[in-house]
């Protein structure tokens, strides 16, 4: 059989075809957005030349910079608190075993796999209740001139760090079973103690794993319309800004936010994807007897 | 008895180590004189692994005592036992290059050594393992031979009481295995640390040991030198994990000055019992162990008034100085020979007559 006989085969052809085909239809859309981030024209639907105006347009909005610099506040915080504390969590699961070990992690894949509404919904409930209950408190210890707690950035950042705590644990918790155990007896069996033994051996090796947890953790949070939306109060996030802007059609701006968004996504996902290939490629243990 | 005490890098007293319900080292002991090159000698999985991490305090003892110069290590971590350990894989610590490597154990000691000091002894120690000019280099980037000799320095460098290595040729092709055989037993000699050394393969363990212990099933079945091994082995096993032996079983029917044996077809064999082990008793099952060198072949009718057991080569070997001849005879079965390849000259379907002295063979327990 040469590859004419393959070529010819009917129903790999087909497939083929159909592989094409829904290629263009996922990224098509996709393709559009950027290719109309670059539209000169006035109206986002009606390409008229190729132009880095609205860019430009977009950068002056002082709507557009206020949800961007919220939102990436945001990530940056949520994601350093759920990779300090995913990593920390990663790090005390090592010694949970038995039964006890598949309870934790079946729930972390389920923390994952809850449609984010319901993380929304449930984080909303959570903080109104909490903060109903604690305002009052607060009132009577310091008076009247006591904070309310209110909906707002802090409340994203805490329900963000929440749910991307789950991946940042994940990605690390992968590097802790893939590490060999024999680098750790080697620093031992060298003198450092169990501290020294974490600072200078296992932390190095799960480095790049915690970068990559970060980094998605980001990713995730900045990307994130439906959690943010129920717990933002009055702030506003970028992909907040996109939906509310988008009632009133859509203009040119949204585009070049998208292309934006797009790229820094993809870029942040390529490095995260670097980051584990490449240590887990070194981290590679030969086969054992 | 203090004196004896500190004769000795290391001495297990009845320890045993159990995973489960596996019982990885049974209850063994021994000594291991100063400044020697030990071998652990035996086949996968009869605890070899186990009983280096008990002296490296990688696992804990469920019973017995383990003494490193004298000092019971019961209550003592790995990082503060005088031990290194040449792991069987290296861990070589990935994301730092060679000299960060060597220099690890030396950065750990307090009050901490200054950078200058530490760079000298790197240096000599890259230079002890012939890897001059590797400081630079990433574990990764080099071969398999120059990873294990960095995970070398990076543990003698330490100057340890003791160097523990677990079958760290293993990972080797043939021709570097045979290399570093030497390198490592005149390394050991140079530097005077003691080598306990885990190997599963017997003539690496003949060439470069002073002491070999061959172990079974969690148990140290018989301790001793090379020659004390090959030439007086206690019962069938360490006779045929220790060089190659011709196997013939029987029956004791008389003990004497010398063993006898009678075979299954009633065959009558006459052979020492092996001065190290317990002395068989009649009727016990037995082997008479004959090494293969130490058979002689005959033409048929040439053997003049010698008697032996008449054969037919079945299969002729040529190993460069030595041959081997597969030898298929009535009485005894099939024998294993190995002539110098200057008297050699059989060729297979020959009628032959294997000779052996009544002195060459050992009468020796079988199980
Ligand atoms: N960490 C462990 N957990 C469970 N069983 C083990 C462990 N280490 C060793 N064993 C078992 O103990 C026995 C001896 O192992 P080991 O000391 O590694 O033997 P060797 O090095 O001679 O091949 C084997 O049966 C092995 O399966
Ligand atoms: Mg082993």
């Amino acid at each position: 059989m040469g590859a004419n006989d393959y070529m010819r085969d009917p129903i790999s052809s087909l497939l083929k075809n159909y592989a094409t085909l829904l290629y263009i239809f996922l990224y098509a859309p996709i393709a559009l957005v950027v290719l109309f981030s670059f539209n000169s024209g006035n109206y986002a639907a009606d390409l008229q030349g190729f132009s880095f105006r609205w860019y430009g347009e977009t950068w002056r909005d002082p709507f557009v910079l206020e949800a961007f610099g919220n939102s990436i506040f945001i990530a940056t915080t949520s994601a350093t608190l759920a990779t300090i504390f995913g990593t920390l969590a990663a790090l005390a699961l090592q010694n949970v075993r038995g039964w006890l070990r598949t309870v934790y992690d079946s729930l972390i894949y389920i923390a994952i796999i809850i449609p984010g509404i319901v993380i929304g919904i449930a984080t909303l409930i959570f903080f109104v209740q909490f903060f109903g209950w604690l305002n009052p408190i607060l009132q009577n210890l310091f008076g009247p001139t006591a904070p309310r707690l209110n909906l707002g950035m802090p409340t994203i950042i805490a329900a963000h760090a929440l749910f991307t705590m789950s991946i940042v644990l994940v990605i690390v918790r992968s590097r802790i079973a893939g590490m060999d155990r024999s680098l750790i007896e080697a620093s031992s069996d060298l003198y450092a103690t169990p501290f020294n033994t974490f600072w200078q051996v296992t932390l190095p090796q799960l480095f790049p794993a915690i970068m990559a947890g970060f980094l998605l953790a980001f990713t995730f949070s900045f990307d994130d319309f439906i959690v943010a939306f129920f717990v933002a109060g009055p702030n506003t996030t970028l992909p907040i800004y996109v939906f509310s802007s988008i009632r009133r059609g859509v203009t040119p701006k949204i585009n070049t936010i998208a292309t934006v968004t797009l790229i820094v996504s993809l870029s942040f996902l390529f490095i995260t994807q670097n980051l584990l290939t490449r240590s887990n490629a070194r981290a590679r243990t030969p086969d054992k007897e | 008895m203090t004196q004896s005490v500190v004769d000795f890098d290391i001495e297990f007293r009845n320890v045993v180590k159990t995973f489960g319900s596996v019982r990885a080292v049974n209850g063994i002991s021994f000594q291991i004189p100063k400044g020697s090159f030990y071998s652990f000698l035996g086949p996968s999985g009869c605890g070899k692994t186990s009983s280096l991490r008990l002296i490296g305090g990688f696992e804990q003892p469920d019973g017995g005592e383990i003494y490193i110069a004298g000092e019971s290590v019961a209550q003592i971590p790995s990082y503060q036992r005088h031990v290194n350990m040449v792991f069987q894989y290296y861990a070589l610590f990935p994301h730092m290059n060679v000299a960060r490597n060597v220099g690890y154990g030396l950065r750990q000691q307090r009050p901490k050594l200054l950078p200058d000091e530490i760079d000298k002894r790197v240096k000599d120690a890259l230079a002890l393992v012939r890897l001059s000019g590797y400081e630079n280099r990433r574990s990764w980037e080099l071969s398999g031979g120059q990873q294990q000799r960095v995970a070398l320095a990076r543990a003698l460098i330490n100057k340890p009481t003791v160097l523990l290595l677990d079958e760290p040729l293993a990972a080797l092709d043939r021709k570097l295995r045979k290399d570093m055989q030497i390198e490592l037993k005149t390394l050991q000699r140079e530097v005077g640390i003691t080598f306990v050394f885990v190997t599963h393969d017997q003539e690496e363990a003949l060439s470069m040991s002073d002491r070999i212990a061959v172990m079974r099933d969690g148990k140290i079945v018989q301790e001793g030198s090379p020659t004390e091994l090959y030439n007086h082995p206690v019962d069938r096993y360490v006779a045929g994990f220790i060089g190659q032996s011709n196997f013939i079983p029987g029956e004791v029917v008389e003990v004497g000055e010398r063993v006898t044996v009678r075979t299954p077809l009633g065959v009558m064999l006459s052979a020492p019992g092996s001065k190290d082990a317990k002395p068989l008793v009649e009727k016990a099952k037995a082997v008479v162990a004959v090494r293969p060198e130490r058979i002689g072949l005959w033409r048929e009718g040439e053997a003049g008034g010698q008697s032996g057991f008449k054969g037919r080569v079945s299969q002729v070997t040529f190993l460069g100085d030595q041959t081997e001849y597969h030898v298929e005879t009535e009485e005894v079965g099939h024998l294993l020979v190995k002539l110098s390849s200057g008297n050699a000259g059989f060729g297979g379907g020959d009628s032959v007559v294997a000779y052996w002295n009544q002195t060459a063979g050992l009468a020796l327990l079988d199980d």
